[in-house]
């Protein structure tokens, strides 16, 4: 350590002063700091009297009774657990799975207990928000987040089309010459799920 | 006639017992209990200032550990692993439970306000100055943040190395220090009004 008097020691220091745990080089630089900060010098002394508080107050120690009782609670819960690291990774793996067929059979249950038909009458009827890319403005996003963001411009050239996807037919797919990406389709989704349809105005050579 | 001395046997180590334990040596066990129960309690009764609640986060402390000791992986000492899980059990009792006041505690803070002399170390009644400064200290510790209190026991109590209980805590040996320091100033402060030297 410098042999400079610092005008403030860290805690982690004291500490270690208090605990006599300092080299004699540190342990010197220290007191000479501390005859400059009677304060502190002061405070130090009031941590080594209570070490001293703490060592005369002994916790007393319970009964040999008592520690048989205890004893016999221990090996009695220890009796009652699983002995085996992998017997109890086992009945770990048993509980997640019947956990998670029990929530899918609910899922399940849910989605077929709503009729289809229901489903797209009500959203027919519903209205929401169709907003452009330059009304939109992200304040955050999760990082886990980030994959159910649509990056760039839709090639959207005219009004909107609520369809089902019995009533689409697909044509040809080819990747966007931007960024050679391929659009992911709902290729296995039932004839009567509605979708969004951003309508292309095709090129000439790609008419039917 | 010759005098022939015969060394002790040495007592088996913790990896020893825990091994003997594993394969379902009741015996390891009981070795295990019989030399940490001791230390055990004391942290568990400083972070409570009840034996009751000690007893039980023992109890608890050694049921948790060994029953996975799968999760002792062998970075740390046995000691220091079963005093985590220990101190652990004990503050998570003393969240359940709310942390008890000493038997007692009203009475002697309640002395101080009433304008009596405050304990005096030098005083005849040794043992009752114990158990009143012991109270003081137990209603002292309750003023600590628990992470402060956890730290200063298994330092102050346990005895733990600084390195110790920063393997115990999961904590770098630099806040396991500037802990120390702050628990002990807040101590002090509470102590020095009630404590004559």
């Amino acid at each position: 350590m410098s042999q400079e008097i610092p005008d403030e020691l860290p805690p982690e220091l004291l500490a270690a002063y208090v605990d006599g745990k300092l080299d004699p080089a540190r342990q010197a630089t220290v007191e000479r700091w501390l005859m400059e900060h009677p304060d502190v010098a002061e405070e130090l002394a009031g941590h080594h009297h209570l070490i001293q508080v703490w060592r005369a107050t002994a916790v007393p120690e319970p009964s040999a009774v008592t520690w048989t009782a205890v004893f016999e609670r221990i090996k009695h819960s220890l009796a009652t657990a699983p002995s085996q690291p992998g017997q109890r990774r086992v009945f770990a793996r048993l509980g997640w799975a019947v956990g998670l067929a029990a929530a899918g059979l609910l899922v399940a249950l849910l989605i077929v207990g709503r009729s289809a038909e229901e489903a797209a009458k009500q959203l027919a009827e519903e209205s929401f928000p169709v907003a452009a890319t330059h009304e939109v403005q992200i304040l955050g996003l999760d990082a886990a987040d980030t994959e159910a963001l649509v990056v760039g411009v839709p090639p959207s050239q005219g009004p909107l089309v609520l369809a089902t996807a019995g009533e689409v037919r697909i044509l040809s797919i080819a990747p966007d010459p931007a960024d050679q990406m391929v659009a992911e389709l709902l290729l296995a989704a039932p004839p009567d799920v509605p979708m969004i349809i951003a309508p292309m105005v095709p090129s000439p050579e790609k008419a039917p | 006639m010759a005098v022939l001395t015969i060394p002790a046997c040495p007592a088996p180590s913790d990896e020893y017992l825990l091994a003997r334990f594993a394969k379902g040596d009741r015996s390891a066990l009981e070795e295990l209990f019989r030399r940490y129960r001791g230390l055990a309690y004391r942290v568990a009764y400083r972070l409570l200032a009840h034996e009751a609640d000690a007893l039980d986060a023992v109890q608890n402390g050694f049921v948790k550990a060994l029953a996975h000791l799968d999760s002792f992986r062998g970075k740390s000492s046995f000691k220091t692993w079963l005093l985590r899980v220990v101190s652990n059990a004990a503050l998570d009792l003393g969240r359940q439970r709310g942390r008890r006041e000493a038997i007692g505690l009203g009475a002697a803070d309640h002395s101080l306000a009433n304008g009596s002399e405050p304990l005096s170390r030098d005083d005849p009644t040794l043992d009752l100055q114990r158990a009143d400064l012991r109270q003081l200290l137990d209603a002292a510790l309750a003023t600590l943040p628990e992470a402060q209190r956890q730290t200063f026991v298994l330092h102050a109590e346990a005895e733990l190395s600084y390195r110790e209980v920063a393997e115990a805590l999961g904590i770098s040996i630099g806040t396991v220090m500037s802990r120390l320091f702050y628990a002990r100033q807040k101590l002090r402060a509470y102590l020095a009004p009630r404590i004559v030297r």
